[in-house]
């Protein structure tokens, strides 16, 4: 139970559907876990019950040793959540969107400024930080989420396919500061990604999940010999099949469309 | 004060007053139909059982101006599902029935004409 994250007999229906079905996860402090799986396997679910957004059908999840269903209060505050799509308000300037998160998250007023000027810098905006969020790039917006991410200080960093659309020098950059912070700061870093080079070189310990069921875990390593493949690509391949997932247009794929055609702009 | 109260609240008159383009029509918006329909079609009204056109027309321009801000409100809320924002508040360890009442605290004083 020392954990940051301890999932057990997790499972979550929809209807008939069984999403994710009796899983079984250990985070240890300072892992930088890798969740993989094909599209629909359940990464995003699994992750929406452990950082409060949904809540499961049975089973129990411990984030910092808190219960995610009876302390919702505790866990929010012990971390940090960058999703797949973004979360800002582009309407703010770079600034105001990490200003209000300080006031979310009850940092002290005084401490605020330079904090936020601080790690603002450490993603390399803080000439931007006037700017409104709407003018910023993919890569931009994506810095201001990390760095949003790690204003309060947490415990566990989530990230929901944080490179997914980022060119090569954005996404270098985003490992390099992630792998700095778990280090510096002893931060738990929990990711999912569907490239399996960056969560190979990165990921200290991996999960891959099929159709709701975590089909292996360890180091990379140790996946590798368990399916005698030389990359966890291949390992991947080999666990989770070749087929083409099929999936059909849901709520956020059309949400992501909606922001295509509309830009950002209200 | 309670920052989820505050933070809603801030974020929406902020926001409210730099969109222009809102921040006019809310404005023009009343003030027009007061003196399009009040001024102008006032005159060809001679007697409304004793009370006279504006007085007629005043409270309705008031529910038209407060309906509009309430549909604000909630489209502020669907916009921010759209766009994201709102994820970033379902994970903030603050109270969501604060997050909501300060949203509409913020729109129901974006109104400075009433």
């Amino acid at each position: 139970m020392n954990g940051m994250i301890s999932v057990k007999n997790l499972t979550k229906k929809f209807g008939d559907f069984v999403a994710v079905d009796n899983i079984n996860l250990d985070v240890e402090k300072e892992d930088i876990f890798a969740f993989l799986g094909p599209n629909g396997a359940g990464k995003s679910t699994s992750i929406k019950i452990m950082t409060t957004i949904s809540n499961a059908t049975s089973g129990e999840v411990r984030i910092n040793n808190f219960e995610v269903s009876e302390n919702k209060k505790d866990v929010r505050e012990s971390i940090g959540v960058i999703f797949q799509d973004s979360t800002l308000d582009e309407d703010l300037t770079a600034y105001e969107n990490l200003y209000y998160h300080s006031v979310l998250y009850k940092i002290p007023k005084q401490k605020r400024k330079k904090k936020i000027e601080n790690l603002l810098n450490y993603v390399g905006l803080l000439d931007r930080k006037d700017d409104f969020v709407r003018n910023f790039s993919g890569g931009m917006k994506r810095r201001v989420e990390i760095a949003r991410g790690l204003l309060h200080d947490p415990k566990i960093l989530f990230l929901d396919e944080p490179t997914l659309g980022l060119d090569v020098q954005t996404r270098n950059f985003l490992w390099h500061h992630i792998k700095k912070v778990n280090k510096e700061k002893g931060i738990t870093i929990f990711f999912t990604s569907h490239n399996l080079d960056e969560a190979e070189k990165i990921a200290t310990k991996v999960a891959i999940i099929d159709n709701g069921k975590i089909l292996m875990t360890g180091t990379p390593k140790e996946i590798k010999k368990n399916t005698k493949t030389s990359s966890l690509e291949k390992a991947f391949l080999k666990l989770t099949g070749y087929d083409i997932r099929i999936e059909s247009a849901d709520g956020t794929d059309r949400m992501r469309n909606f922001k295509r055609v509309h830009g950002g702009r209200r | 004060m309670n920052s989820a109260l505050s933070v809603m609240w801030h974020r929406q008159i902020k926001e409210y007053f730099r969109n222009k383009q809102r921040l006019i029509v809310s404005l023009v918006q009343p003030l027009l139909f007061l003196i399009a329909f009040g001024f102008g079609l006032g005159n060809s009204f001679e007697n409304l059982d004793g009370v006279n056109y504006i007085q007629y027309l005043l409270p309705g321009i008031v529910g038209m101006t407060i309906m509009m801000s309430s549909t604000m409100a909630g489209m502020s809320l669907i916009w921010d599902k759209k766009f994201g924002f709102l994820k970033e508040t379902l994970v903030a360890p603050v109270s969501r029935t604060y997050l909501l009442f300060g949203r509409c605290l913020g729109v129901f004083y974006e109104f400075p004409n009433f």
